[in-house]
């Protein structure tokens, strides 16, 4: 019982001492982001007082070695040198031609592109890719070496996602070729960002693609994403390596391929097309029956005519709206189907007509699909 | 040896099995609470980096139909209808589905919204009650309405799915308000990991108190009530901690009904959601492991911190019972229909760690607990008991359990923000402590007779007083 009691004791002490321990590490820590919070509150403050004359230097065509000069003394004072950096960066964007080179100018002069650099060498995890960031915002071509490094070195994802949209973003030749070499080289990234990249870049990116393509992927779901890729790259040129994946053996990589066709919009597609419609794998002649619906093809109506008569309701279903798409002549084949009210070709007519019929008859708010 | 001896031996062995239940309940939440709080630093990283902007002008962001199941939602369908066409999100639908409502919500929708019939193919992807009619709006072009035969909460979502034809599913509640961005956060997995991501799921928060404008919550606040208040702490520990944590072992089994998404395909390939359960969120996301490992299909299932969806809760007791008898008959039925993976090495992480978890700590944990209390009042009326060990293990439990909120509303403060005022954060710490005295036990007997129940009631909606969602004051009783 002794022994029990003073186990008990020994227990509750410990216990309470760790209790102790977490209650205060979380109330401090809550206590900090306060302070973290208040000290947010007043650099927005300031952002918002320096604003509109860091706007005014920017767009009042004065040179940018004056308006540097102007900035760093006369419009803001030292302390407010984080929040003259945010509203830099938050200008960019918006800056075109001399203004957003006035603009880099500053960047460089006041020494936040070199601060950057140093950044991206030496720092770690957020801040590195923050700084990547900046660098890619600033659009200094200083900090491509930097980047490359970075990119080579880290492989914390998101700090290869901002170096990668850096160095696109910075745009020279270099900066392109280092990252068409690293997505050569890591081909598991195939996400939304990396398309975003490849597609705000397109001409540059584009021969890279194709060579991609056109040398063929082991990897099924990278080959996958490319041909998504090269369908919105609206390149001409793709449209012979794309056709090739509509003769896959894989049914999703040529209802993929079928899909980049239409999405293309190339008239040298409609063979391809064509022969997707009668493919065996009904997803197939899905994409193939939408994308018939985007690109003019001669003889577009009268495959499509014959899809509403396809086995799958779901190729029904595309080939009824590929049909609307075509306009006048296709509805014309939408009101025949009518007819057989009942059958499921009759019905998906009418659903596709009436859906038309409303939309069209209003046309008032077009927001979403 | 004398009774009282063996009684006080019995008693002994009791309290300490009780004793060790509780500190492996709770040294479980620990360890899931560490790893949600590993987990939210990781995710707030990864966010910073990512540009929410670049996901909507994306031309590879898939399209999603957004559902929205209402039974009786006269009060609120409105508000959440346009709350849901007012996301910022660039190609997606939304279909309400009207289950059979005995009130005016198809005729409200009607008229608001200037819906008319179209004829559409009945086209039974999944099982489904007789479909009545399906309108689209002449004012909004993404609004699709369904007007169905009464079948039930997972009856109404899987004629949704029938009906729509995007790629990705988002499964909205009809008393919920979605936070305008919530999709471009639901959809980031699915564009990120678009080969294997089958399902996201999002924090719930509780929008009582809250001051709402244009079917957006404005100004977060805190209730008054004491109701609400308990189980804001108790949506923060659930969401930020629990589910995050069980997210970071990739062994999440619930996925919430107010904000979901899910991979259409996937959907469907496991016969849509299960008509018999009432808690059919949590049973597919269960069907959908057990289908995916079954047929060793690489896949991920998303829990994020941050897409938030705002919903009323009950704000009086008969209320929240109602609403956690029906919970735990989901989690009865849930693991039931599934029990075959429980245990199972087949089923990786989720037959060896989650499901061994729900079983012996949510399924059998209120009987348990209840059991315990029994047993101390008896003890103590019986004289049996040394108090000391019952004050140390009151102390633990207690504690324990303060602490675990604590982490969360931590994890709420630190990583996101959303009570910007210092006093409603103690306010909260102060409800950490009161969740544990008294609610912490009624809500244990709710839940132990929902066994009752159980074998006792017939499956269907959870019908609770809704609040109306006010442009002017918040949510009004």
């Amino acid at each position: 019982m002794e022994y029990g009691s003073q186990l008990a004791d020994a227990l509750v002490i410990v216990i309470g001492a760790f209790l102790a321990i977490v209650v205060l590490t979380l109330l401090s820590l809550t206590f900090l982001r306060y302070v973290n919070t208040w000290r947010e509150r007043r650099i927005s403050a300031r952002i918002k007082r320096i604003e509109p004359s860091v706007w005014t230097v920017l767009t009042d065509g004065s040179a940018p070695a004056d308006a540097s000069d102007r900035l760093e003394g006369a419009v803001v004072k030292k302390r407010d040198r984080g929040a003259l950096e945010k509203v830099l960066l938050d200008a960019a964007p918006a800056l075109k031609g001399p203004d957003r080179e006035k603009l880099t100018f500053i960047s460089e002069r006041l020494g936040y592109v070199a601060e950057d650099i140093h950044n991206v060498r030496t720092a770690r995890g957020a801040k590195k890719a923050e700084s990547a960031f900046h660098l890619g915002i600033s659009g200094s071509e200083r900090g491509v070496q930097a980047l490359l490094s970075a990119l080579s070195d880290s492989r914390k994802p998101f700090v290869v996602f901002a170096c990668l949209d850096s160095l696109s973003h910075i745009g020279t030749p270099e900066a392109i070729e280092g990252v068409a070499g690293y997505l050569y080289a890591h081909q598991d990234l195939r996400n939304i960002r990396v398309a975003e990249l490849l597609l705000e870049r397109r001409r540059e990116f584009a021969p890279y693609v194709m060579e991609w393509l056109k040398e063929g992927n082991e990897d099924r779901n990278r080959l996958l994403f490319l041909l998504r890729v090269a369908g919105l790259m609206e390149d001409p040129g793709m449209y012979g390596v794309i056709a090739r994946y509509t003769e896959s053996l894989d049914a999703e990589v040529r209802s993929v391929a079928a899909r980049a066709l239409g999405l293309l919009g190339d008239p040298k597609a409609c063979p391809s097309l064509f022969r997707a419609m009668a493919d065996s794998h009904g997803l197939v002649r899905i994409e193939a029956a939408e994308a018939l619906g985007r690109v003019e093809c001669d003889g577009a109506l009268a495959a499509l005519k014959e899809g509403l008569a396809d086995p799958d309701v779901d190729v029904k279903r595309s080939c009824a709206a590929a049909l609307n798409l075509l306009g006048d002549h296709g509805r014309a084949v939408l009101k025949e189907a009518l007819q057989a009210a009942e059958s499921e070709e009759g019905q998906l007519a009418a659903e596709v007509l009436e859906t038309a019929y409303m939309r069209d008859s209003n046309g008032k708010d077009a927001r979403g699909t | 040896m004398r009774f009282q001896e063996i009684a006080s031996g019995v008693f002994l062995m009791f309290n300490l099995m009780v004793f060790v239940y509780f500190v492996l309940l709770n040294s479980t939440y620990l360890v899931l609470f560490g790893a949600a709080l590993i987990e939210t630093r990781k995710y707030l990283g990864r966010s910073r980096a990512v540009d929410l902007e670049e996901v909507f002008r994306s031309p590879l962001t898939p399209s999603i139909s957004v559902l929205i199941p209402a039974y009786n939602e006269e009060s609120v369908i409105i508000e959440v209808t346009r709350a849901a066409l007012g996301l910022r999100y660039p190609h997606f639908e939304v279909v309400v589905i009207n289950d059979g409502s005995t009130d005016s919500t198809l005729e409200r929708l009607k008229r608001e919204f200037g819906l008319q019939r179209i004829t559409r193919l009945n086209d039974c992807k999944v099982p489904c009650a007789i479909v009545n009619g399906v309108y689209i709006s002449s004012a909004y072009e993404n609004l699709v309405v369904v007007d169905k035969v009464n079948g039930g909460k997972a009856d109404a979502l899987n004629a949704g799915i029938n009906v729509s034809v995007h790629d990705i599913i988002c499964v909205v509640d009809a008393d919920s308000l979605v936070e305008s961005d919530a999709l471009l956060k639901i959809a980031r997995p699915f564009m990120e990991r678009p080969d294997d991501t089958v399902a996201t799921g999002g924090v719930i928060r509780i929008a009582n108190g809250c001051e709402i404008a244009g079917s957006r919550v404005t100004k977060v606040k805190l209730p008054r009530n004491y109701w609400a208040n308990v189980q804001i702490v108790e949506y923060l520990r659930a969401f930020l901690g629990a589910r995050v944590g069980w997210s970071a072992f990739r062994a999440m089994l619930i996925i919430s009904g107010a904000l979901g998404g899910f991979d259409r395909r996937t959907v469907i390939d496991i016969g849509g959601y299960n008509r018999e359960t009432v808690g059919e969120d949590m049973e597919l996301v269960v069907r959908m492991h057990r289908y995916l490992r079954s047929v060793k299909r690489p896949y991920r299932m998303y829990f994020l911190p941050d897409p938030v969806c705002w919903t009323q809760v009950p704000e009086s007791w008969k209320g929240v019972a109602r609403q956690r008898d029906r919970w735990q008959r989901g989690l009865i039925e849930s693991l039931n229909y599934n029990g075959k993976m429980l245990l199972n090495p087949r089923y990786g992480v989720i037959g060896m760690l989650a499901m061994p978890y729900y079983v012996f700590f949510e399924l059998m944990g209120p009987m348990f607990e209840l059991v315990g209390y029994i047993m101390v009042i008896t003890g103590v009326a019986l004289n049996l008991v040394d108090f000391r060990f019952l004050y140390l293990f009151l102390a633990v439990a207690v504690l324990y359990g303060v602490i675990v909120s604590l982490i969360a509303i931590f994890i709420e403060g630190v990583a996101y923000g959303h009570y910007p005022r210092l006093p409603a954060l103690l306010k909260l710490c102060v409800y950490a402590v009161l969740d544990n005295v008294g609610y912490r036990q009624v809500n244990t007997w709710w839940r132990t007779k929902a066994y009752v129940t159980y074998y006792t009631r017939r499956r269907k909606w959870g019908e609770s007083k809704r609040l109306i969602y006010s442009d002017a004051g918040g949510a009004k009783p």
